[in-house]
């Protein structure tokens, strides 16, 4: 069968295109190094930042409820807890029977 | 680098025309150096692997064809766009050259490609399969219910 489209005759010359081919390849293939650079920067960047991090911060001191011990209450002992509140004040928690 | 870079000249001269008629086929003529364009492009950036390749004039249809349905994709979502904001078509570019008949059109782009490799320029199935990646069988398939719309489009006319 005859083409329909052997009609078809492209404007840009195949030199030209060529050419523009070659220059849009370089340039994508230049945009693609410069991505991966920094991906890779910024990968290295990351392991740095990690490496050198700030050792981690002392734990709060521990002593805001804490103290369990044995009380007498009438004839038997019952365990509490002192409770810090906020403005220096304390609060003791003692567990009954149920 | 040298080879690669004569080699790829090579294919370029050998390919660019009935690339641009093919592309032509698939997308009209105003798109289609575009297309080929961007094909070539796309081949060049893998052009290491050109010599490895088993059928270098299939591996580059496969990547046109798919450039080529990328831009069909596009003018679609373009023209529904356009067709909700209720503005009229944008100009077609000076020299647009040869278009789409009605006939033509009405085939899917899978459906150009068969047809067009096939009857105009004589590849076989295999080859065809191997352009655009499916199965032989499939693109027999193809090529029987389009020979009954091209009978048809013949007895309309």
């Amino acid at each position: 069968m005859n083409d329909p489209f052997s009609a078809f005759a492209p404007a840009t010359p195949p030199d030209a295109m060529l050419a523009a081919v070659r220059r849009e390849a370089h340039r994508r293939r230049r945009q693609r190094r410069g991505v991966l650079t920094g991906v890779a920067g910024l990968a290295v960047a990351a392991a740095v930042l990690w490496w050198f991090r700030p050792a981690p911060a002392p734990l709060p001191p521990t002593s805001d409820a804490v103290l369990v011990l044995a009380v007498t209450s009438g004839d038997r002992e019952m365990p509490y807890t002192l409770l810090a509140l906020p403005g220096g004040r304390t609060m003791v928690v003692v567990r009954t029977a149920p | 680098m040298g080879v690669e870079r004569e080699l790829f000249a090579a294919f370029f001269q050998r390919n660019h025309l009935a690339a641009c008629r093919f592309a032509c086929a698939l997308v009209g003529g105003a798109e289609a150096e575009d297309a080929v364009q961007e094909a070539f492009v796309r081949l060049h950036l893998r052009q290491r692997r050109l010599p490895a390749v088993e059928n270098p004039e299939a591996f580059f249809y496969r990547i046109l064809y798919n450039v080529c349905r990328t831009l069909l994709r596009r003018r679609q979502v373009r023209t529904t766009l356009v067709g909700w904001l209720g503005r009229p078509d944008p100009p077609q570019p000076p020299g647009a050259g040869l278009e789409l008949s009605e006939a033509w059109r009405t085939l899917s782009p899978r459906e150009r490609a068969i047809f067009y490799l096939m009857d105009y320029r004589g590849w076989d199935a295999a080859a065809v399969a191997a352009a655009l990646g499916m199965r032989p069988a499939t693109v027999r398939v193809h090529r029987h219910r389009l020979r009954g719309k091209i009978l048809e489009w013949e007895a309309e006319s």
